[in-house]
């Protein structure tokens, strides 16, 4: 026995943690295909690079480690197309009146909740990923990243190169957006 | 955003909540964002709900699987590359 190290066996890489990777990837991009072919790139890189498996930490978190590098690449390449889609899409204006002030029909309304805690209702859950599939992929790119992966902001503008007031701008837009969807679907009915 | 005035709008306002949130909201601006949240309730219920709403993200989790053709697939595909190697 080789104490403390740890080894590979590829061979019981899906059946053991695809569904897991799959999981953790499609919550990250959003889309069930896109998440399937990075698990799958995941499987091949890491067969790629089994020479470079030192034992020091264990075959899942290596996995992982893989699996989030191939997150971030997606997240590039299409950063860069999206951002110029953006521009073109919902706007944060669409929410305040020529005085920068919330439009009547806009105004947030009293949930009657503990805002404190977390809701533990599959309903909610429901309407709350639904309501961020709605959001464009870049928003829900940086969503991903800053609130699944709690990256900093900085960290974030780096990896899709994009500069600090624009992030501000995204994330001001997708809170605006999703508060307002959450509203619409779970709290007024 | 930058403003030297006093009285911010609801649109600075929320925008400085969300930046507060990630502590990136220089002192002056935590002022003025205080101001405004004393004297707009609709800004308060923002503010209340948009951290609300990050919380939940974060208890965010799925519970998919791939069906097993896609897990067949998959199989093969790594044999066949690790057969190469």
């Amino acid at each position: 026995m080789t104490a403390g190290k740890n080894i590979l066996n590829p061979k019981l890489w899906v059946k053991t943690y695809a569904d897991a990777l799959f999981n953790f990837a499609s919550i990250r991009v959003n889309d069930k295909e896109a998440a399937k072919d990075l698990v799958q790139e995941t499987f091949l890189a890491a067969l790629r690079n089994i020479d470079t498996f030192k034992g020091e930490i264990s075959e899942k978190n290596w996995l992982y480690m893989i699996l989030k590098n191939k997150i971030i690449d997606h997240y590039r390449k299409k950063a860069s197309s999206l951002i110029s889609q953006i521009e073109s899409s919902s706007n944060e204006n669409e929410y305040f009146d020529e005085e920068n002030h919330w439009q009547q029909n806009k105004l947030p309304k009293e949930w009657r909740i503990d805002y404190n805690s977390t809701l533990d209702s599959n309903e909610f859950l429901e309407i709350l990923q639904q309501c961020m599939k709605r959001l464009s992929e870049l928003l829900n790119m940086v969503f991903s990243m800053k609130y699944l992966d709690e990256k900093e902001s900085d960290e974030i503008c780096k990896e899709l190169k994009i500069t600090a007031s624009y992030y501000w701008v995204i994330l001001h837009r997708s809170k605006l957006q999703l508060r307002d969807c959450i509203e619409k679907k779970w709290f007024i009915k | 955003m930058k403003s030297s005035k006093l009285f911010i709008t609801c649109k600075e306002a929320t925008m400085f909540s969300i930046m507060k949130e990630e502590r990136s909201l220089p002192f002056s601006e935590r002022i003025k964002l205080f101001i405004h949240l004393m004297i707009c309730e609709f800004c308060r219920l923002f503010e209340r709900q948009h951290k609300f709403i990050s919380l939940q993200i974060k208890n965010l989790h799925t519970h998919e699987e791939l069906t097993d053709l896609e897990k067949d697939n998959m199989q093969h595909l790594i044999e066949s590359a690790a057969n190469k190697n």
